[in-house]
């Protein structure tokens, strides 16, 4: 009888556990996609969406910003880049000038080719107009920018980003949301995902698109993503968790 | 206790038949509840792994919040003279702002790197704080009105009597300021009215520009005249002029209304007056005369209507077309020192739109 109560007892919690992880599971898989596509998306500029259906999401977001601070003439600019050793320069897709309406201007561009030089007469020239250089003089470096700047504006260096929602290769009975470069290999970074996920779009209006016609690219100012993560695993009966995000893009107001 | 005696233990073969039977019990039910003591444990690190991401989740996400809320605030907050590393407690956490000049753009502006970091540490989590960095440029208007002439009438007549003083050459010398000895600016600049004034009384690059109309005249002085005289407004000195004040300070005052300004109640910084202010008996002001209309006394003896400013005068800023007559004992002298000392008590950011990111 004890032994019994005892069994039954253990194939209880057994059972309560394995399904506490099998929440987990599912609700990890969600985090992991809404976190991830939320930190990136966030800062996409106006015209910075490259594509917009339901299951693709390609865009352009800012590694970083640079402000000019001593543009000595066509294709010699000095400028701040803050952060400059912890950016992965190979991830670099183009860069973007700010022009006087407020928009970016993307160049398509490496930083191969936009490092010019980082000598310290870099910093020395932006002291001399002013730039406080104090323990960075390391992050003032010359780019190769043909575009006519002066002095106070910005550049954006640029990254493009690609997120798909596609038949998991981890999981091959369900999605899985990938991430990489645009028009590049592809990585899944999250599986366990159904049918029903997939991304919308914010036109100015409180209505969400699941597709945009590349002319209205420019007028996303938000992006939905409605993602659904399930297991099915016979022990347990099986699990759904579903999750909506909703993205501002900071940028685009 | 007596031992057992053999008749009371039974046949042997019955005491060999029950002691393996109740040992098997006992182990199993003592493996069984080891058995749940590991999965209840097991159980328990499955839940505080998850409890513990999600409490990262949030402390990432409040981080992320303080950064751009303590970013918000920065630029909203600094008039004036500003701290560049200010940390605002919000939240439960910090937010450190730091802002870096990245270049001068010219006398009214500079570019800035304003920079935020969000630090936030659950109470009841004991790792380390979640931090999320954000940046945006900002011009900072260094000058509450970019001044373009010694006199300014944005609406309203101008006329300059013979024997009067108007000179755009900067008066300054290094010794006044590091900015000292600037470059001349227009002696008389204008809306789309008309202005009378003899050249040999009126100095400067160039004597006289019009910009055509009093927005015009508005948009290329950026500025917000409705703001300046908003009573909500802060303001160094209402109603009143200044006084303890230190004798290098430039400080604001601000009169509401109507106001005539005399010989004792010389001064410097920055005057506005809403109404109509007319100077008089000696009247000298270091510094920039914001006026709905600049009007000085017209009539009277020398000494009555002799008034002198060392630094630019804008008036006609109602919009209303009120004349002005600078009578020939008015002396106006452009002096470069006295005017970014004036103007220079209402710098502020301008976030560069699209210019956020967040550094990953």
């Amino acid at each position: 009888m004890i032994v019994a109560l005892v069994t039954s007892v253990f194939l209880v919690q057994n059972s309560f556990y394995a399904s506490v992880a099998e929440r987990s599971d599912v609700q990890d898989n969600l985090r992991s996609v809404t976190q991830l596509i939320a930190s990136e998306a966030r800062g996409v500029a106006p015209g910075g969406v490259l594509v917009a259906d339901s299951t693709r999401f390609a865009f352009r977001v800012p590694m970083r910003v640079a402000g000019v601070c001593h543009p000595k003439g066509p294709s010699d600019a000095r400028v701040r880049i803050p952060r400059l050793a912890q950016m992965v320069t190979e991830d670099m897709d183009g860069y973007a000038i700010h022009d006087p309406a407020g928009d970016w201007d993307f160049r398509a561009s490496t930083w191969i080719a936009l490092f010019k030089d980082n000598a310290p007469q870099n910093a020395e020239d932006c002291a001399d107009n002013g730039a406080d250089t104090t323990g960075i003089t390391a992050e003032f470096v010359n780019l190769n920018i043909s575009d006519p700047i002066t002095l106070g504006d910005v550049v954006m260096i640029f990254r493009e980003v690609e997120l798909s929602v596609a038949m998991s290769v981890l999981d091959p009975t369900h999605q899985g949301l990938f991430r990489g470069p645009y028009g590049g290999s592809l990585i899944e970074f999250a599986s366990g995902l159904t049918g029903v996920t997939h991304f919308q779009y914010r036109l100015g209006t409180p209505v969400y698109q699941t597709s945009v016609a590349p002319a209205n690219l420019q007028l996303i100012d938000g992006i939905r993503l409605i993602a659904v993560s399930e297991s099915k695993r016979t022990a347990t009966g099986g699990h759904t968790y579903g999750w909506t995000v909703d993205i501002p893009l900071k940028n685009s107001r | 206790m007596n031992p057992l005696t053999k008749a009371e233990m039974g046949p042997p073969g019955d005491r060999q038949d029950s002691e393996p039977e109740a040992g098997f019990a006992l182990a199993l039910v003592v493996l069984l509840l080891f058995a749940i003591a590991v999965a209840g444990a097991t159980g328990y690190q499955v839940v505080h792994s998850e409890w513990r991401m999600a409490v990262q989740s949030t402390e990432g996400q409040t981080a992320l919040g303080l950064s751009r809320a303590g970013l918000q605030r920065f630029m909203a907050e600094q008039v004036g003279v500003f701290a560049d590393t200010v940390t605002y407690s919000m939240n439960g956490g910090d937010a450190i702002v730091v802002a870096r000049k990245i270049s001068d753009i010219d006398d009214f502006s500079s570019l800035y790197l304003v920079s935020s970091e969000g630090v936030y540490s659950d109470p009841v989590s004991a790792q380390l704080p979640a931090r999320r960095t954000v940046y945006q440029y900002a011009v900072h208007k260094e000058t509450s009105v970019d001044w373009v002439a010694a006199v300014t009438q944005s609406s309203g007549a101008l006329t300059i009597e013979s024997g009067a003083r108007v000179d755009g050459g900067d008066i300054s010398t290094t010794l006044d300021c590091p900015d000292g000895n600037g470059p001349d600016i227009v002696g008389l600049a204008r809306g789309g009215n008309a202005v009378t004034f003899d050249p040999d009384d009126v100095d400067g690059s160039t004597d006289s520009i019009s910009y055509g109309s009093h927005a015009s005249v508005l948009t290329a002085l950026d500025l917000s005249w409705s703001t300046l005289t908003d009573p909500a407004f802060p303001v160094d000195f209402q109603g009143v002029w200044a006084s303890g004040v230190a004798v290098d300070s430039f400080p604001v005052v601000r009169f509401t209304g109507n106001k005539i300004g005399y010989g004792w109640t010389s001064g410097r910084g920055l005057l506005i007056v809403t109404g109509t202010f007319e100077p008089q008996w000696g009247f000298t002001w270091n510094g920039v005369i914001l006026a709905a209309h600049f009007s000085p006394m017209v009539g009277g003896a020398i000494w009555e209507r002799a008034f002198t400013i060392r630094g630019a005068v804008i008036s006609g800023l109602d919009g209303l077309g009120a004349s002005t007559f600078i009578n020939s004992n008015g002396v106006i002298d452009y002096h470069r020192c006295n005017v970014i000392g004036a103007t220079g008590a209402h710098g502020h950011f301008r976030p560069i739109g699209n210019s956020w990111w967040e550094s990953m």
